[in-house]
């Protein structure tokens, strides 16, 4: 019980990958060739059905789970590239430049990235890099915050005192003393933000704004079974479940390794 | 004086935020690569043309100066004019805050009071079957794309049972009731999403009330766990779930954008898509900037009225 969280997010994002995977090298059917007649109900060959344009909708849902995999890690790597250094800094500076960098994250903290997304599609066109980009622009501020009260808290403890007292160059106790520390925590927050992510990655492509015409993603799919909803309800259902549980699959992890941290870290977390 | 002095302080760092946000979301859609006027023409434009139109739409002056000229006009309550129809864009948006408005403070009320529920009886039954189910609602709650929620609340209520419409919107000033009839799907699928956020806030704190000496005290001299919970308790949790909520706010205002495009209502969020889509860069900027203040301005509320109920923070405040 006491780790089932874990347990279970790791085996969604095993499945999840699995999915991936093999979507790579083998597929039921080419997912953005119309294979079949429209609309047919789940059954044999096509497991999950066809929908409105005769395409297979298995096929379509492993195809779209690279994608949505790749959009949700690489936004979030992206994010933490450049959030993680700035809350570090942030965090060690005893200036009012630590301060400004943390007002700074403060202010565009729970900027959507819905809306910055939508900004760099009217100004750019929407497409899979602006989705992304977006998503992982308004995910930094919280790698910042993270980074930064994370690094305060280790900054308090006697090694990191000691190692800066017997003249250790600051960015020697940043890398081998405040990173390794702040490690765990940072993991928790990517797994979450990862699920946040795939989310957003959804509702932006549900609205037209993400991957390009000829891409399935799940929140495409959505968006086309929508205009189904009174013949074939039961295509809404299949893209929508495959978010739904790689999202609860990330948010369980981080749970999950939330368990793990130092009692001291676990408050930030 | 010194309370007066951190309201000072306070409105400043609303009134910088915004200026922040304002020229980030100018450069945003004015400096990016990317020729509007030819967006605007086609491809197949003569030179001539595509300057007329530079000239027109006053693409060729400096930025600044355009920055400059739009904010003044913003703060006199003149967001410009579309770039596509020429019409007033303050003309174009405000008959669909209603909607807009309606879906997000509705949303968000719901949220509020169906969390509060969720939390503190998740928070109870910690340790009981019970319990640990609606917290798996929760986690599965937070799981789910709110316009997903929204689909399948279509299938099951307006396809099968026919008990709400699929979509539309009825304006409060027309028909109230139909207006309500209206929104109850929308609101309940924006609703869902958060409900499983906020309530997770409300357990943890419901938790820590229930560890605190006075909690223990309260006990003892007769008050039900319930009853000391909603004398004492109310407030501590009260606090976090207002800064949580004032957090989401952003999120559901967003996620109304995206729900109004589940049950085909017309707000700022499908005005906002067809500006994209039209490449109209006047009314997207408009649009993005209401929304911004809107979230920025209610934090900056939140934050205050958090101020007058705690006072271990009005005394904090006092003294710095």
């Amino acid at each position: 019980m006491k780790h089932s969280s874990l347990a279970v997010g790791g085996l969604l994002i095993g499945l999840i990958v699995a999915t991936a995977v093999v979507g790579l090298f083998w597929m039921p059917f080419d997912p953005n060739a119309l294979v079949g007649p429209r609309l047919q109900a789940p059954g044999w060959p096509h497991v999950l059905g066809t929908d409105a344009f005769g395409g297979d909708i298995a096929s379509r849902i492993i195809d779209g789970a690279k994608r949505c995999l790749l959009i949700g890690v690489v936004s979030v790597l992206g994010a933490g590239v450049v959030g993680i250094p700035v809350g570090v800094v942030a965090g060690m500076s005893r200036s009012w430049f630590g301060d400004v960098l943390a007002r700074a994250a403060d202010i565009l903290y729970g900027f959507p990235a819905l809306l910055l997304a939508i900004l760099f599609a009217a100004a750019l066109g929407g497409s899979t890099w602006t989705a992304m980009a977006a998503i992982a622009i308004a995910t930094v501020p919280a790698f910042v915050r993270i980074a930064r009260a994370a690094t305060m808290q280790v900054m308090g403890l006697g090694f990191v005192e000691a190692a800066q007292l017997s003249g250790t160059p600051t960015f020697q106790v940043a890398l081998r003393h405040v990173l390794p520390n702040i490690a765990p925590v940072l993991g928790v927050q990517a797994s979450v933000s990862v699920g946040l992510a795939i989310l957003a990655e959804a509702g932006l492509s549900y609205l037209g704004l993400g991957s390009g015409q000829d891409e399935p993603t799940w929140g495409r799919m959505l968006r086309e079974a929508q205009d189904q909803l009174f013949n074939a309800p039961l295509i809404a259902l299949w893209p929508g479940l495959a978010i739904a549980l790689a999202t609860l699959g990330f948010n369980l992890l981080g749970d999950g390794l939330r368990d793990f941290l130092d009692p001291r870290l676990r408050e930030i977390a | 004086m010194s309370l007066l002095r951190s309201l000072g302080l306070r409105v400043l760092g609303l009134l910088a935020s915004l200026l922040v946000a304002s020229v980030l979301i100018f450069l945003t859609t004015n400096a990016l690569p990317g020729d509007i006027a030819q967006v605007i023409l086609g491809t197949n434009a003569a030179p001539g043309e595509l300057e007329a139109l530079r000239e027109r739409l006053g693409l060729n002056r400096p930025l600044t100066v355009r920055y400059l000229e739009w904010i003044a006009g913003v703060v006199q309550g003149d967001f410009g004019t579309s770039m596509i129809s020429g019409r007033d864009v303050v003309g174009l948006i405000a008959p669909r805050l209603e909607v807009s408005v309606s879906l997000t403070v509705l949303g968000m009320l719901l949220a509020v009071a169906l969390s509060i529920p969720m939390g503190a009886f998740a928070a109870m039954r910690r340790r009981r079957t019970s319990g640990l189910v609606v917290s798996t609602i929760s986690q599965v709650g937070l799981a789910v794309p709110s316009f997903w929620a929204g689909i399948w609340l279509v299938i099951i209520f307006a396809v099968y049972l026919r008990w709400f419409p699929a979509g539309g919107y009825v304006s409060i000033w027309v028909d109230p009731l139909l207006w309500a009839w209206h929104l109850v799907l929308p609101v309940t699928a924006l609703a869902i999403v958060q409900a499983s956020l906020l309530s997770r806030y409300v357990r943890s704190s419901v938790v820590e009330v229930l560890g605190e000496d006075w909690f223990r005290t309260a006990r003892s001299i007769g008050w039900s766990r319930v009853g000391a919970l909603l004398r004492h308790g109310a407030r501590n949790a009260g606090m976090s779930l207002l800064t949580v909520v004032g957090l989401q706010l952003a999120t559901v205002l967003v996620g109304a954008i995206i729900i109004e495009q589940v049950f085909a209502m017309q707000g700022l969020g499908s005005r906002l898509l067809l500006a994209v889509s039209q490449r109209d860069l006047v009314v997207v900027q408009a649009v993005v900037l209401l929304l911004v203040s809107a979230v920025l301005v209610i934090n900056f509320l939140v934050d205050m009225t958090y101020q007058v109920l705690d006072p271990r923070i009005r005394r904090v405040g006092e003294a710095a």
